[in-house]
């Protein structure tokens, strides 16, 4: 009896190296496109990037915008190349007018920006007046399936004029005036501003920021024989 | 054999534990330590500490050796540890605590340790107080020795409720030790609404800063009051007028302040800046439409226009509150030109009969000693009332310092060290000859000369107008305060002041602390 025992207890003993199998049989990695970004408690996924020549030296003829691809599921110890294919349909760009980097993701990394040189001069495409967009879809390879369904297309804008910033909203327009090309320029080149969230129903900021614009339009203008002009070719005031 | 062995263990057993009752007779020599600590008996709370107050602590400390040869520590930490630390700060290094309390108003633990050097031991005594805030008073702001620096006086002729009238010396430098104030003093003055008070602002004559009512502690230097601050600091002249809202009536101000830096007005909406929703508050600069200016220290609000003087085209220019320009006042009245008024300004304030009455003092371009009366009223625009010549006024040609009633008919202005009244008669459009009001001891020189304007919330309602505070200078370098009373009708002033305070510098400007 005794025998009986020890060996039963022995046996259950052994039962227990058992390895345990995985809970979850698909263990596939999966990539998804975009970045995601904190705004106060929310947490926001952008699904493309923009860029304005405008915003930029004028002598710049060319600047980055990346990419970022993530994966669900396990990173692996060896690199990973993916694809991302141009959708056509929603392209208006010749392949000359950019240079893609390399699509591989990292060993161990979860994520990779991938680097899109853009161009500022595109033949047949005037970036004054239209936006250049590519965009971009991730195409499932060895290494990776698609992640969830939207999370596939990646849309890389640029242009050469500026487009107005969400928070130029109303009251900002209250203040320093209709939101043109021409307005804003001149507000990034004499103070760097570019998000007016700040401002947002803060008289005495909007009132500082307006008050410096007049002074240093004021100085712009005497010291040049043409006074500075908005777009529609008279004179900018704030 | 076993049995022995027990038998051998037990003994053995027995032999160690008598061992153990012996007295120990070691060959070293025995003496009794002096007595060394803290006498507790019949020890009491600490009452709630007012800051910047000096708390006085005997150690209570017993020691039969000499004190000479211990070390004195008394430090202040905060009773709840936040999980940032409890850095304990170091409060004086003597045996008995005579120390003023700066820090922030909360609960803390005082600790009071006593360490003799050759043995190490310590005699230690914990007391917990409670630390308010220094509260309501008359802010005195003053220079001594190239800083500047208030002091607050707590007196019962202003807030009624206190037993007795103190004085809490150098608020702004204990409070503020590594950001001296230098210059000259410009102005102290307070931004309340909604019925609190935000901020405490103090001008020199090369800075500026906005200090936390509750502690004075600075909270924004020079350059965090503006978005784009000005390059060199000149601040000449700061104002708080009433009535932005018209909420709180007796408040000294309603949300705005007017700063005249090197000639350049600066307006800052702080109650449209979202406060409380953490919102900045700055300055912008008012840009003239109508040219260039020089602004004079003094400004105003009047009715809704913020209103400077152009000291270059010897004008006024006005814009509303909303925007950031100025241009020309355009008034009515024949007695004056509001934008052509020729004259250099002297001095501006508030005064008879409501927020919109505005007086002025005006001297010629070139200056023969004529001093001008201007009176104005801003309510639905502007109307000049009245224009005086009070050039026979003895001793006008030399004052600078000037102050209004609010609630009667009453000018005053310091010449030397005697004051001035110049009875007038808005109705009648007349003006007396001026006559001594008031008069200093000989040897001291008036350097503020202002009539209470506060009332409301912690200052008794009848107090406005009813005294003059004189601020005076003597050779030794002494300022002293008088609080005179006035009968806020004719302006009669009572010479023996109903309170005379002493120990501070040349004292420039006062203002109420809530």
């Amino acid at each position: 009896m005794k025998t009986l025992l020890y060996a039963l207890l022995a046996g259950l003993l052994l039962v227990g190296c058992e390895n345990e199998e995985y809970l979850y049989r698909d263990i596939s990695s999966r990539i998804w496109l975009g970045e995601t970004y904190r705004s106060g408690n929310l947490i926001i996924t952008r699904d493309s990037t923009t860029l304005s020549f405008m915003m930029l030296d004028i002598t710049i003829a060319e600047d980055t915008l990346y990419v970022t691809a993530n994966v669900t599921g396990d990173k692996a110890d060896y690199p990973r190349p993916f694809v991302l294919e141009v959708v056509e349909d929603e392209t208006n760009v010749p392949a000359s007018a950019y240079v893609m980097g390399e699509t591989v993701m990292p060993a161990g990394a979860f994520s990779v920006r991938v680097p899109v040189l853009v161009k500022k001069n595109i033949p047949g495409l005037n970036l004054k007046t239209t936006m250049a967009r590519l965009s971009l879809h991730f195409v499932p390879n060895e290494h990776f399936l698609p992640a969830v369904p939207d999370t596939d297309v990646f849309k890389v804008l640029w242009s050469d004029y500026l487009t107005k910033p969400d928070s130029w909203t109303s009251f900002i327009e209250g203040q320093l005036g209709l939101f043109s090309q021409a307005r804003y320029k001149f507000i990034i080149d004499n103070t760097g501003e570019t998000d007016f969230s700040r401002y947002q129903s803060n008289l005495p900021m909007t009132q500082a920021l307006q008050s410096y614009l007049r002074k240093t339009l004021a100085a712009y203008n005497a010291e040049h024989e043409e006074p500075y002009l908005d777009d529609d070719e008279t004179p900018l005031t704030f | 054999m076993k049995q022995k062995i027990k038998h051998g263990a037990l003994v053995a057993l027995c032999a160690l534990a008598l061992v153990a009752c012996f007295d120990d007779k070691g060959n070293y020599d025995y003496s009794a330590l002096p007595d060394f600590y803290v006498d507790t008996t019949g020890i009491g709370i600490i009452p709630l500490h007012s800051q910047f107050d000096t708390l006085r602590l005997n150690s209570r400390l017993v020691y039969d050796n000499n004190r000479e040869d211990l070390e004195f520590s008394w430090t202040i930490y905060l009773r709840e540890a936040p999980i940032s630390g409890n850095p304990a700060t170091l409060l004086a290094t003597t045996e008995n605590l005579v120390e003023p309390i700066t820090v922030y108003p909360s609960r803390y633990w005082i600790e009071f340790r006593a360490t003799e050097p050759i043995t190490g031991r310590s005699a230690i005594q914990r007391y917990p107080i409670t630390v308010e805030s220094s509260g309501s008073g008359l802010l005195v702001l003053y220079e001594r020795d190239g800083l500047v620096d208030c002091d607050l006086i707590k007196t019962k002729l202003l807030t009624g409720a206190l037993a007795s009238d103190e004085v809490r010396r150098s608020m702004y430098t204990l409070a503020n030790p590594d950001h001296p104030l230098t210059g000259s003093p410009v102005a102290v003055d307070m931004i309340n609404y909604s019925n609190v008070q935000r901020f405490i602002s103090i001008y020199t004559s090369d800075d500026g800063v906005k200090l936390s009512p509750d502690d004075m502690s600075v909270r924004d230097n020079f350059n965090g009051l503006f978005l784009f601050a000005p390059r060199t600091p000149r601040p000449q002249g700061y104002t708080v007028p009433y009535g932005v809202l018209m909420a709180n009536p007796g408040e000294t101000g309603d949300g705005l302040e007017i700063l005249v830096s090197d000639g350049v007005c600066y307006a800052n909406m702080i109650v449209f800046a979202s406060l409380t929703g953490g919102g900045l508050a700055v300055y912008s600069e008012r840009l003239s439409t109508a040219g260039d200016y020089y602004a004079a220290p003094y400004s105003f609000l009047g009715f809704g226009q913020i209103v400077v003087y152009d000291q270059l085209g010897r004008r006024f220019l006005s814009g509303p509150t909303y925007t950031t320009t100025l241009a020309a006042v355009v008034g009515s009245g024949d007695k004056f030109n509001f934008s052509n008024i020729g004259k250099d300004l002297v001095y501006l304030s508030y005064g008879f009969k409501d927020q919109y009455y505005i007086y002025a003092i005006f001297k010629n371009p070139v200056d023969n000693g004529e001093r001008f009366l201007y009176v104005m009223n801003f309510y639905g625009g502007p109307t000049a009332v009245a224009a005086w010549d009070i050039s026979s006024d003895t001793g006008i040609a030399d004052a600078n310092l000037f102050t209004f009633g609010r609630r009667g008919p009453t000018a005053f202005y310091a010449s030397d060290n005697k004051v001035y009244r110049i009875p007038f008669d808005l109705d009648a459009d007349s003006v007396a000859p001026a006559g001594e009001a008031w008069s200093a001891p000989a040897g001291e020189e008036i350097t503020c000369l202002e009539l209470c304007n506060y009332a409301g919330r912690d200052v008794q309602e009848n107090t406005r107008d009813r005294y003059l505070f004189v601020g005076t200078y003597n050779a030794a370098g002494e300022g002293k305060l008088y609080i005179v009373q006035m009968n806020v009708t004719t302006g009669a002033c009572v010479q023996e002041p109903v309170a005379t305070f002493d120990q501070f510098g040349k004292i420039k400007d006062v203002a109420f602390k809530f």
